[in-house]
């Protein structure tokens, strides 16, 4: 009987607390995962914002390769020039 | 049943309930998780898909700035020579004297950006006739006096040719709008030169941002005859490739032998722009 008694203290004290101390831990961790994914999920929205004119760097591609060949013939008519 | 025994189930009911209740919470939490996790992952997808093209692009048009900076320097190298080449850009450039990044390669004053001013002055700079203009030294005024073979369709990029004429009113843009963006450059492109302009009698004239409209011409397919010493008869040319300006004047580039009628036409800032390939001008 006495034993009994000792191990209801020990439960008592020390396994109900650890595991309340676990649980929290645990459930502070998600937490703090549920939080930070938040942010991610924030940034990312505002880099699929910000990556929206992206595809605008076809045409920027398009533009520079005319302007080359323009500088191209220009510098060659310069080199005939001078 | 002994008090001790109540005691012990008493307990181990109350261990699985804060159990059962601190593991509801992290379910719920992770349910949370879970819809966040396929949200990031829906916005990297995204993110993935547009930023797909972005380095071969951006590889290409690396390309064609490496081009045309070695086409340029080429050029400008075997004009003057390396060394005149350096002397020459470092005094064009106003930012020649600007500190530079250790191990920069820079040869047209390459420069950090955030040395870069505020407020570059413009590269190219137009004046009123006569108005603080340095006269040209005399290998610069041979260099200008001399015709080109093609001086106006050689100048421009694709198969047309330039010519600056009066405004056309009818085709003046609207008043610039504050609300409005300005128009990026990129717009503003020059015609395909594989698609050759069709051969029709008005040229086509395109409205300029300024107030001017530009016609774009047909150059001569064939090259024009040598510049004869001394012609019987100056013959001007009936039309001269010309194209439409911004500031609501025109700009006209004539030949030598053509009329000596004055080429100045009054540009946006007030001033007017004159080309002429005669020397006397």
């Amino acid at each position: 009987m006495l034993l009994w008694w000792i191990g209801n203290v020990v439960l008592l004290v020390v396994i109900a607390p650890a595991v309340v101390f676990l649980l929290v831990r645990v459930l502070l961790a998600a937490r703090t995962v549920d939080r930070t994914l938040r942010d991610i999920n924030a940034v990312g929205t505002k880099m699929v914002s910000d990556l929206e004119p992206v595809p605008e760097l076809l045409k920027t591609e398009s533009y520079v390769s005319q302007t080359t060949a323009g500088l191209a013939k220009y510098g060659a008519a310069l080199d005939k020039i001078l | 049943m002994s008090a001790a025994a109540i005691v012990t189930i008493i307990l181990a009911v109350v261990v699985i309930l804060v159990l059962a209740v601190s593991l509801l919470a992290v379910a719920r939490v992770l349910v949370g998780v879970n819809g966040q996790l396929g949200s990031v992952i829906a916005s990297v997808g995204k993110i993935a898909t547009m930023t797909e093209p972005v380095n071969p692009v951006v590889k290409s048009i690396d390309g064609n700035l490496g081009t045309a900076r070695d086409v340029l320097t080429s050029l400008l190298v075997s004009k003057v020579g390396v060394e005149g080449a350096a002397e020459l850009v470092a005094s064009v450039d106003p930012m020649a004297d600007a500190p530079v990044e250790e191990g920069t390669m820079r040869f047209r004053g390459g420069r950090a950006p955030g040395d870069v001013p505020a407020a570059e002055p413009p590269s190219v700079r137009y004046s009123r006739v006569g108005e603080g203009s340095a006269p040209l030294p005399p290998a610069a005024r041979q260099a200008v006096a001399e015709p080109a073979p093609n001086p106006v369709a050689s100048s421009f990029s694709g198969a047309g040719a330039i010519r600056l004429i009066d405004p056309d009113p009818d085709l003046a843009p609207p008043a610039p709008d504050r609300h409005t963006p300005a128009p990026r450059a990129a717009e503003l492109r020059a015609p395909e030169p594989q698609a050759p302009a069709p051969p029709a009698a008005e040229p086509a004239v395109v409205p300029f941002s300024g107030g001017g409209a530009i016609r774009l011409i047909e150059p001569d397919s064939e090259p024009e005859p040598e510049p004869k010493p001394e012609p019987a008869e100056p013959e001007p040319e009936p039309e001269q490739p010309s194209a439409p300006f911004s500031g609501g004047g025109a700009i006209q580039l004539r030949d030598t032998e053509a009329e000596p009628e004055p080429s100045s036409s009054p540009f946006s800032g007030g001033g007017t722009i004159r080309f002429r390939d005669s020397p006397e001008s």
